[in-house]
């Protein structure tokens, strides 16, 4: 298991479900103090709320900034300090092929998945460098690596957040910061959106096979498969760990 | 006798970028590649008089509709469209933290979202003949610079859309090759991308000339077919090699 993250402060956005929240349970867990982001206040409250006094709910629309400085605001007020940021806010579109694509569509998708992990990461840098550091994790996906022909946006924008990683990581090395920036790219997982992409297939139950057959393991992720990791990557255990896609994928990427 | 229609015997490359040295050079080697050669720079932007074997038009890049109507109107007579090279990346230096959400929305506009809305547009045109799409951006999308924060995420962002078009064009049989390559040299000024400088002096071949990413742009935009498609072409001087 990690190191223990006591008294750590982790914001982790998209926390009323999938990713985002299971990531929230198993840092609060591990013993971080949790501020559960989401424009969900109901999944979002529920999160906090199963986390008890060790976490407290912020709502936020990844894509404003005026947003942002009101959430960090709020941790700064509760907690005193910011140490970590789990960027794990995203979507996807139905209707995300090159043919269909439009203006509402894009800005959607890149909005939420690159714009966000922008905005994150660019509001919490001087608070973390103030804290003596910190650990950025940016909820990439296998469609960073491995591209779909049904999710032009969708792919643009997570192939967007491993270079935004790359990129933040080298910045705050080359000044010492002492901020580690990493992405995650979890396969298919049994989270809330492939579960909507499920039942809107004309055969859910044949879809779901054709996605298991991705992943030479032969099934599904699911969210803790990710929150370990994400917990992992925000310890000391993974100080030397920066700049780096880690796949969390049943060997997606290998075959 | 019944009229036949004219055979298209030509074939058309729409060049999209700013008309700096780079993308001449680029016009330059598909012109004598053969190719007719139109290029296409956004309404503000200096230069763009058509020069030698290049026509020259403008257009608003972050017009989804415009790309369409740009394209359909160069599709007529002996010449046929097959050809798009989308060179729109920017060079603004900058780290997360300097760069300023409008500039942030501003180069992921012009930078992402129009290769995606050119993309669209050439499936539109090319017909069943299909075509070539190379899209140009900077090897920061693979390996980052301390300084170069918007090059990179859009060189990131523009290399998994061209794969998601690639396998789109694959599973619905639309014979286009979608290729990206990707440069330390900025495709149309020729210029570096920000911090490519210092990691080209550690190259092992040191620095590629504008000259390098035309020959490459060359050979990707004469392919004709899908064998070769949904890959990334690297000119950087050995640079990602380390």
């Amino acid at each position: 298991m990690s190191a223990p993250l006591d008294q750590r402060v982790a914001l982790v956005t998209g926390g009323a479900s999938g990713f985002g929240r299971q990531s929230a349970l198993r840092l609060a867990e591990r013993g971080a103090l949790v501020c559960v982001a989401d424009v969900n206040g109901d999944g979002g409250r529920e999160t906090a709320e199963i986390i008890g006094p060790r976490g407290f709910f912020s709502p936020l629309d990844v894509t404003r900034a005026d947003e942002w400085s009101a959430v960090i605001t709020a941790v700064i007020k509760r907690f005193g300090k910011l140490d970590v940021l789990v960027n794990s806010a995203g979507v996807d579109h139905p209707k995300d092929n090159v043919d269909d694509l439009d203006a509402k569509i894009w800005s959607h998708v890149f909005g939420i998945n690159l714009k966000g992990t922008f905005l994150g990461c660019r509001h919490v840098i001087p608070e973390m460098r103030r804290a003596g550091g910190g650990s950025i994790v940016n909820l990439a996906s296998i469609l960073a690596v491995r591209a779909d022909g049904g999710a032009v946006a969708y792919c643009a924008s997570k192939g967007g957040v491993g270079a935004l990683t790359r990129s933040v990581a080298a910045s705050c090395a080359e000044r010492k910061d002492a901020i580690n920036c990493n992405a995650v790219c979890p396969g298919y997982m049994m989270t809330n959106m492939v579960r909507s992409a499920l039942i809107a297939a004309p055969d859910p139950a044949a879809a779901q096979r054709r996605l298991e057959s991705f992943h030479p393991v032969g099934r599904l992720g699911d969210a803790d498969d990710v929150a370990r990791l994400i917990v992992f990557l925000c310890s000391e255990e993974a100080r030397f760990i920066t700049g780096a896609e880690l796949l969390v994928d049943g060997g997606f990427a290998a075959v | 006798m019944e009229k036949q229609p004219a055979r298209k015997n030509q074939r058309l490359a729409l060049l999209a970028g700013s008309p700096g040295p780079g993308l001449l050079g680029i016009a330059a080697r598909l012109a004598g590649d053969g190719v007719g050669v139109v290029l296409a720079h956004p309404p503000g932007n200096a230069g763009g008089a058509d020069s030698g074997a290049c026509r020259s038009i403008r257009l608003d890049f972050g017009d989804r509709a415009a790309w369409v109507a740009a394209m359909r109107a160069l599709d007529q007579g002996s010449a046929r469209l097959a050809i798009l090279v989308n060179c729109l990346g920017t060079t603004e230096p900058g780290t997360v933290e300097s760069v300023g959400e409008q500039a942030w929305d501003e180069a992921m506009e012009r930078n992402v979202e129009a290769f995606a809305y050119s993309c669209r547009a050439a499936l539109q045109c090319f017909g069943a003949t299909g075509g070539a799409i190379v899209n140009v951006c900077s090897v920061g999308g693979l390996v980052a610079g301390a300084d170069s924060f918007l090059p990179d995420v859009a060189g990131g962002a523009i290399r998994l859309l061209t794969k998601s078009v690639a396998l789109y064009c694959l599973d619905r049989g639309y014979p286009v090759a979608c290729n990206c390559v990707q440069s330390v040299t900025h495709p149309s000024t020729g210029a570096d991308y920000p911090s490519a400088a210092a990691a080209l002096a550690r190259g092992p071949h040191g620095a590629p000339a504008a000259a390098d990413t035309a020959a490459m742009v060359s050979f990707l935009a004469g392919l004709t077919g899908c064998g070769i498609t949904g890959a990334e072409f690297i000119v950087d001087g050995g640079r990602t090699a380390r």
